[in-house]
């Protein structure tokens, strides 16, 4: 289960990684008219990536903590059933 | 009674439905909405260290309210519950705490201060780092549980001080701007107060997929025990 959820979120993480790239690359030029016109687009970017970064990077490690977890608790339940049927029988 | 079925369809669900409202949720907040005139970029950081510290508060929320059924009822489901948001709002915490900071040093000029806000936000997290760590190191489930409820509801006190900090005591801490007392996002242009409202729902969605996870593992978990010492 581990394996296979890992392989599913794969592509949805390189798919975001990809799109928030474009995103940053393509600028401030899409971003409605700027109030102030000496406010640089990218001053201080280097704060908004660290920031989202540590979001998403959080956000996805636990999530995939939490998969590992219960692949390795539902491997320990169908042991125990296993043994169990065969001490009945 | 929650199947494992029906709890692996709905965390698909949501999974589903919250990895679409995450490159929503980036097109509003980088692409249609326009710079802050104060705070330029930086100004970007809101849309998801606001997010964070909802999800704190839901967390408790949920968090303390299971922990009040489970002495109510005493069902371990209660306390299943209160735990998994309890351990899902740390992490949200502490993306708080660590967002927070990241706006801090370019707004202020400095990454901490010992503002009113940040102060009870901390707080908080050392609350709930209490919490799993009585999680851990009490061995009775019954007794970890009733004292867990407990300190869940003592945590739950500091939720409404950390909101409401920015009005009792000066600080540096910006004002709410979206539950504020002049009126629901009264200080937020449209643009800004959808791209706002896009990522609270997408991550809303986030910790829906985090909660069912956690609280899934916890059942497990209890299985386990219960095929190992025979009650099931």
């Amino acid at each position: 289960m581990e394996n296979h959820a890992c392989a599913r979120l794969r592509p949805a993480f390189v798919f975001l990684v990809l799109f928030s790239c474009i995103l940053f690359a393509s600028g401030q030029a899409w971003a409605g008219d700027t109030l102030v016109g000496d406010v640089s687009p990218w001053k201080n970017a280097h704060f908004v990536v660290a920031a989202y970064g540590a979001v998403w990077l959080g956000a996805v490690l636990y999530i995939l903590h939490l998969l590992r977890r219960i692949g390795a608790l539902e491997r320990d339940i169908a042991r125990l059933r296993a043994e169990r049927e065969r001490v009945s029988s | 009674m929650i199947t494992k079925d029906a709890l692996s369809k709905s965390q698909n669900a949501l999974a589903a439905l919250a990895a679409i409202g995450f490159p929503v949720s980036l097109y509003f907040i980088f692409v249609a909405t326009p710079l802050d005139a104060g705070l330029g970029f930086t100004q970007k950081i809101f849309y998801f260290h606001v997010p964070c510290a909802w999800i704190t508060y839901l967390a408790f929320f949920i968090g303390s309210g299971s922990g009040v059924a489970y002495l109510s009822k005493r069902s371990r489901h209660w306390d299943h519950l209160a735990h998994a948001s309890i351990e899902v709002g740390t992490v949200f915490t502490t993306l708080v705490l660590v967002t927070g900071p990241l706006w801090a040093r370019p707004t202020w000029g400095t990454y901490w201060v010992w503002d009113a806000r940040l102060t009870t936000t901390f707080v908080l997290w050392l609350i709930e780092i209490a919490y799993l760590l009585l999680r851990e190191f009490v061995e009775e489930p019954e007794k970890a549980a009733r004292f867990c409820a407990v300190l869940g509801l003592l945590g739950a006190l500091d939720v409404p001080v950390i909101h409401f900090s920015v009005v009792l005591w000066r600080g540096l801490h910006p004002e709410a701007v979206v539950l504020s007392q002049r009126g629901f996002a009264s200080g937020l242009p449209a643009d800004f107060l959808m791209a706002l409202v896009v990522s609270l729902a997408t991550f809303t969605l986030l910790f829906g997929v985090m909660l069912s996870l956690r609280y899934r593992i916890l059942r497990a978990a209890e299985q386990i025990n219960d095929l190992r010492y025979g009650a099931g």
